[in-house]
């Protein structure tokens, strides 16, 4: 039986190895929807700090999806813009570079008051979203999602 | 080390918390600009790493109200932001931020930036230290005013002059400067040691008042030499007990408390010297009044090549004009300009004489 830190270890060779998937909305290159080694890079290899901080995030980005919808359903150009940074950030954070990069384009969409081609990249940010969940689900514990852990993030 | 951070994004704030609490820091965090300025009204804070953006109150709009304070020591502010562009950079170093970090932040980055912060602020802490303890030993006698920010000022200008001729370009570098701006103030920290009866004598001093009051130099100097042989790698004591022993010196050998002449005086004390006579003779004292900046220069040119190093005199003769901006920045304090009497050089050893000649 793999301990958790060896089996995240092979994923991360395994990620390495493997050519990167594709998607019907983002561009080729740097498409895994979570950037392992980077996020763990980040977290300092506490693989259980990063799995809470993998928990807070999937917590936060599903509620600012649906406040981002909301928003450009009102025609909402600055809470848009708002809330997308916010996400573009938290993406980048934990190494989600397509989600990063939708976040990014629905941020200058919010600033530019471009809201009728807004719609469309949401759609876009909830499938890469959908996508970001299932590949979560791959990862090997303690990555995984958990049914519900309060982290306690170092503080 | 306290950190304030501030950042309305939960998954940054953590990703932020725990990498510092991993080096060391006691972090607290703020989820906006208002409630992080209420922080720092606390005094507690000294670091502060904020994000840029954040609803209600900018990291840009924090840093602004963070500098229009008055209280407190300094506060290091990083901004952590995606904005790389040279407008919003000038924008945050307008409104007072000390460095940036681009987004999404490099853990190691960040620290090795914390550590150069810490550096910077214990430099701070060091000069606050050494002119309040400056600003103590003056604190008994009411009649100084702001002789010792003056004096630095004065030393300061004297330097910078003297590091301008070749005989001393070796000595005097932008260091030099800085020390001798930073140790100034501590030349009469040995006034600690003289008793009232003398140090707020309003007359002259007799004989054996005047030989206790020369017992500061030795005081001052004994004192700051023990700190400087406990810690020989700072610099600027060294130059604090040279200055504390010897700005009572004559270039003769005439002065006191060791009677040393020419260059065996350290060039910083020959440079205080020049400065503190003339702060001495160009300010009211309970002994005197003020004398005039003419009055004063031809007394420190009567003193040149006896009680003064001939070479400081000509970087005072060369730095008139910014002595005379210097007395005009703190006129507000000085009294009015007084009739000049005759003195001879002899009494700038005793300045309290000053007051039987006028």
């Amino acid at each position: 039986m793999m301990t958790p830190d060896q089996s995240v270890v092979d994923l991360i060779t395994a990620q390495a190895a493997t050519p990167e998937g594709e998607s019907d909305w983002t561009a080729p290159a740097s498409n895994v929807p979570l950037e392992l080694n980077e996020l763990l890079a980040r977290c300092l290899d506490n693989v259980e700090f990063a799995q809470r901080l993998l928990g807070k995030f999937a917590d936060r980005f599903e509620g600012d999806l649906e406040t981002l919808e909301q928003a450009s359903r009102a025609g909402d150009s600055e809470s848009m813009a708002r809330v997308a940074h916010r996400m573009k950030g938290a993406a980048a954070n934990i190494a989600a570079p397509p989600l990063q990069r939708i976040s990014a384009r629905l941020e200058e969409f919010g600033r530019s008051r471009e809201g009728a081609e807004a719609a469309e990249w949401i759609e876009r940010l909830r499938c890469e979203w959908r996508r970001f969940v299932e590949y979560r689900g791959t990862l090997p514990q303690p990555l995984a999602a958990k049914a519900s852990s309060p982290g306690t993030d170092g503080e | 080390m306290r950190i304030l951070v501030v950042e309305d994004s939960e998954v940054e704030a953590s990703l932020l918390q725990y990498s510092l609490k991993e080096f060391g820091y006691d972090v607290t965090v703020a989820d906006g600009g208002v409630e992080a300025y209420e922080l720092i009204r606390t005094g507690l804070y000294r670091l502060v790493v904020s994000d840029w953006e954040m609803p209600g109150m900018t990291g840009v709009e924090l840093c602004r109200r963070i500098r229009q304070r008055r209280a407190g020591g300094y506060i290091y502010i990083i901004l952590i932001t995606s904005r790389t562009d040279a407008g919003s950079v000038v924008e945050g170093l307008n409104a007072g931020a000390d460095d940036f970090i681009s987004k999404p932040f490099d853990a190691h980055e960040l620290s090795v930036r914390l550590r150069a912060a810490q550096r910077l602020l214990s430099l701070e802490s060091r000069d606050v230290t050494i002119f309040s303890l400056a600003k103590l030993a003056e604190s008994r006698d009411p009649e100084t005013g702001a002789h010792l920010e003056r004096m630095r000022e004065y030393c300061r200008i004297l330097a910078e002059r003297l590091a301008q001729r070749e005989k001393f370009r070796d000595q005097v570098d932008g260091e030099y400067v800085q020390l001798i701006y930073l140790t100034s103030p501590l030349h009469d920290i040995g006034k600690v040691g003289v008793p009232d009866r003398v140090l707020l004598k309003p007359g002259p001093l007799n004989d054996e008042e005047f030989e206790v009051m020369k017992r500061h130099t030795i005081v001052g100097g004994q004192t700051l030499e023990a700190s400087a042989s406990a810690h020989p790698e700072a610099q600027f004591l060294h130059m604090a007990r040279d200055i504390a022993w010897t700005h009572h010196e004559k270039y003769d050998g005439s002065g006191y408390p060791k009677g040393l002449a020419g260059d065996e005086i350290p060039l910083c004390g020959r440079i205080v010297a020049v400065a503190d006579v003339y702060d001495a003779l160009t300010t009211k004292r309970v002994y005197k009044e003020a004398f005039s900046h003419d009055r004063a220069r031809s007394i420190i040119l009567d003193g040149r090549g006896s009680h003064f190093d001939p070479d400081v005199v000509e970087a005072f003769l060369e730095g008139e004009p910014q002595f005379l901006a210097v007395r005009e920045r703190f006129e507000a304090e000085e009294p009015p300009r007084s009739s000049e009497p005759a003195l001879p050089s002899e009494q700038l050893s005793r300045p309290r004489e000053l007051a039987a000649s006028v």
